[in-house]
């Protein structure tokens, strides 16, 4: 017998008996359903997370910090571990170790990863941030290139501020951009307005910090003496131009640093402000006064990661890379994966033993018909294929219609979330991804399941015995 | 010899369960040639159907030896007898055995299906089958359709859609009344005049008498009789 026309002989046979078999299929379709959803659910988060490190270019970033750390063993208590974290050491992240990095081959930038934390002032708004420094040359890489608003800055000498979204709406404003969707009622009652972009960009903005008073400490000595804990302060301003607005991160933090706000490097040294700023400062080398916390290394390709935080770790240098995680990621999501598809799995197991059951009673309905095949010529190998070519169709057809069950459900679910996270004031997701692996992956899937449930029951269909089934009423 | 085209030897066909032995057939033995229309004749229970169903190939002997077109049929192994099923022998039956669900040309065609034969080809060879047997009007009807003796008739060219050189027929005309039992008995002596061997089992011994040249008499599943006409 040719598979062709095994294949025509099973869809005759399931054609018989259509409402049986759509219950049967309709079982396959529920399993594969669940299973294509909780899988793309799981593909989904993968390639929102992906997407946002690329987004980002953290796979070709490393940052280079005063000492290496291991943070699972820190974390778990081990004392040397923390000893080696915070004690003296004698390489130190200074200029010089800077334009060594700088040297190697292939990195592309490296410079130190300033941040501190400030108040901004616009137009009688304030509010307090992060504010950080990078070098013009990060103009020309993700997410620096695609400015919405405005540009980066051309040169390190700038008086230029890039300002981010979050900042303006802790100001209360609301850009009015092209994906302005309005104010809602609660957030006018919160204050919040709307502005246009080209309105802010060329305007000034005071960036203060705080600095230590010491004319205050001239004047009375004696007071701060006494109280050491309470040491005057005093706040010093100075002006920079908006030149640009930065995309949303969805507060994501994982770009080189966090900061909303961006000034020039050439331009931090204007601005006055306390000695150290992060956990990184207080793990430089306490006997330079010139060293940095923490410096951020961009290299040409994924290919130059390894051997240039292999060299960087050589001088004595902690160095984490972002790439390094990608592996534990990967596995963390095959993890997710696995666990959501096992949960769709138990759906298609018990279509499995829907199918098993109704080719059983198949058998048993089509008894005197297998004696019949068999008695013209029929063997157990073709009889078997019979059964399990109908098992498969049923397969093929709960594989089909569960990927559209599945994606049906799949956008419901997504419309709704959005929903609600549109209420929230938080951008569309698309939390399902169904790429071509899985759908395909699903109906071979299906077919696999199909065809092994319908392992016995075919089984026991070649080994009827025909001279008992041509008798059998 | 080179014309004995079934050959039993002290066949015997056992049947045992967990209390009892049962003896189908015991210990039978005989030729048949090649174009002989033999019919195999005894009360129920006395083996007949059996006997057919060794001959083919649906069921396996205990002990002895059956040939049929000079093949040992008890050491072959399961698709080896499914085409001895499918390309030696055909079969019909006293309740015709065909599948309801299917029209007659279906019927006749599941016989080519299991060959392998290529769909065109396959359609082919049922209609011409089916118009051999005078149902060339019949054959797009399900068997309830049909009369008895126009399904027997599709049995038969179920039966010999293949060219098998044996029919075996399980008490053909059983269930039908008179006048097409004589028909489909004409039917099935006019196949033997063009040369086809016919081995059939019937209860009825008096009404083979004028189509079989030879009659096997089986009683509790021994050969008791083996009678040949000079005149059939």
């Amino acid at each position: 017998m040719r598979a062709f026309d095994a294949v025509g002989l099973g869809l005759d046979n399931l054609r018989r008996t259509r409402l049986r078999t759509c219950l049967t299929t309709l079982g396959v379709v529920i399993g594969i359903g669940a299973l294509v959803s909780m899988v793309s659910f799981g593909t989904g988060m993968q390639k929102n997370v992906s997407r946002v490190f690329y987004e980002n270019d953290l796979f070709t970033s490393l940052i280079v910090t005063p000492r290496k750390i291991d943070p699972n063993a820190v974390m778990s208590g081990d004392l040397s571990a923390l000893e080696q974290a915070v004690g003296p050491k004698e390489a130190s992240l200074d200029d010089s170790a800077l334009f060594k990095i700088r040297g190697m081959q292939g990195v592309m930038m490296a410079y130190p990863q300033i941040q501190f934390p400030v108040k901004i002032r616009i137009l009688g708004h304030e509010t307090e941030t992060q504010l950080g420094a990078l070098p013009a040359r990060m103009g020309d890489f993700p997410p620096y290139n695609e400015m919405p608003y405005g540009g980066f800055f051309q040169s390190d000498g700038d008086s230029c501020l890039l300002i981010g979204q979050s900042v303006l709406k802790k100001m209360k404003w609301v850009l009015r951009g092209e994906d302005f969707k309005g104010i809602s009622a609660e957030d006018s009652l919160r204050g919040m307005r709307s502005v246009p972009p080209d309105s802010l960009l060329g305007r000034d903005a005071e960036i203060i910090t705080s600095v230590m008073d010491v004319s205050s400490i001239l004047k009375n000595p004696w007071q701060y003496m006494a109280s050491p804990g309470r040491m005057p302060t005093a706040e010093r301003s100075i002006r920079f131009r908006i030149s640009g607005i930065l995309k949303k991160t969805d507060d994501f933090q994982g770009r080189p640093f966090s900061s909303e706000l961006i000034i020039p490097m050439g331009m931090v040294r204007h601005i006055p402000r306390f000695g150290f700023n992060n956990v990184w400062d207080l793990l430089k080398n306490k006997t330079s006064n010139e060293s940095y916390g923490s410096i951020y290394v961009r290299v040409h390709g994924f290919e130059d990661v390894a051997p240039v935080k292999q060299a960087v770790e050589s001088m004595g240098f902690g160095v984490f890379a972002i790439s390094d995680q990608l592996q534990e990621i990967r596995r963390g999501f095959l993890v997710l994966d696995t666990a959501l598809g096992a949960v769709g799995a138990i759906a298609l197991i018990v279509a499995a033993l829907g199918i098993i059951n109704t080719m059983i009673m198949s058998i048993l309905e089509r008894t005197r018909e297998i004696g019949i095949m068999k008695s013209v010529g029929g063997s157990e190998g073709e009889i078997r294929l019979i059964f399990l070519t109908e098992a498969g169709v049923i397969g093929l057809l709960g594989g089909i219609f569960g990927i559209l069950l599945g994606w049906i459900v799949t956008r419901i679910a997504n419309a709704v979330a959005n929903f609600y996270f549109a209420r929230e004031g938080i951008d569309h997701v698309e939390m399902f991804y169904m790429p071509l692996w899985l759908i395909g992956g699903a109906i071979a899937f299906a077919i696999a399941v199909s065809v092994l449930a319908g392992l016995y029951p075919a089984a026991r269909a070649a080994a009827v015995n025909p001279v008992e089934a041509l008798r059998h009423e | 010899m080179e014309d004995t085209i079934i050959q039993c030897d002290h066949l015997n066909r056992f049947y045992e369960n967990r209390y009892a032995r049962v003896t189908a057939v015991y210990d039978v033995t005989f030729r048949v040639e090649m174009g002989e229309f033999v019919a195999v004749v005894g009360r129920s229970g006395s083996g007949k159907s059996t006997l057919l169903n060794l001959i083919g190939g649906l069921d396996s002997p205990s002990s002895g030896s059956i040939r049929v077109l000079g093949k040992e049929l008890g050491k072959m192994k399961s698709p080896e007898l499914a085409r001895h099923r499918r390309h030696a022998v055909g079969m019909i039956f006293q309740s015709f055995n065909l599948i309801p669900s299917r029209t007659a040309l279906e019927n006749v065609e599941l016989a080519l299906l299991f060959g392998g034969t290529p769909r065109g080809e396959r359609r082919k060879q049922a209609v011409s089958a089916l118009e051999t047997m005078g149902l060339k009007d019949r054959m797009l009807h399900r068997p309830g359709e049909l009369s008895g003796g126009e399904q027997q008739r599709v049995a038969i060219a179920r039966a010999l859609v293949n060219r098998p050189a044996i029919l075996l027929a399980d008490e053909p005309t059983g269930n039908l009344d008179s006048v097409t039992a004589e028909a489909i008995l004409d039917l099935l002596a006019g196949l033997n005049r063009r040369g086809l061997t016919v081995l059939m089992v019937t209860h009825d011994a008096d009404s083979v008498e004028r189509v079989s040249g030879r009659t096997l008499r089986l009683l509790d599943g021994r050969l008791v009789e083996d009678a040949r006409r000079r005149s059939a």
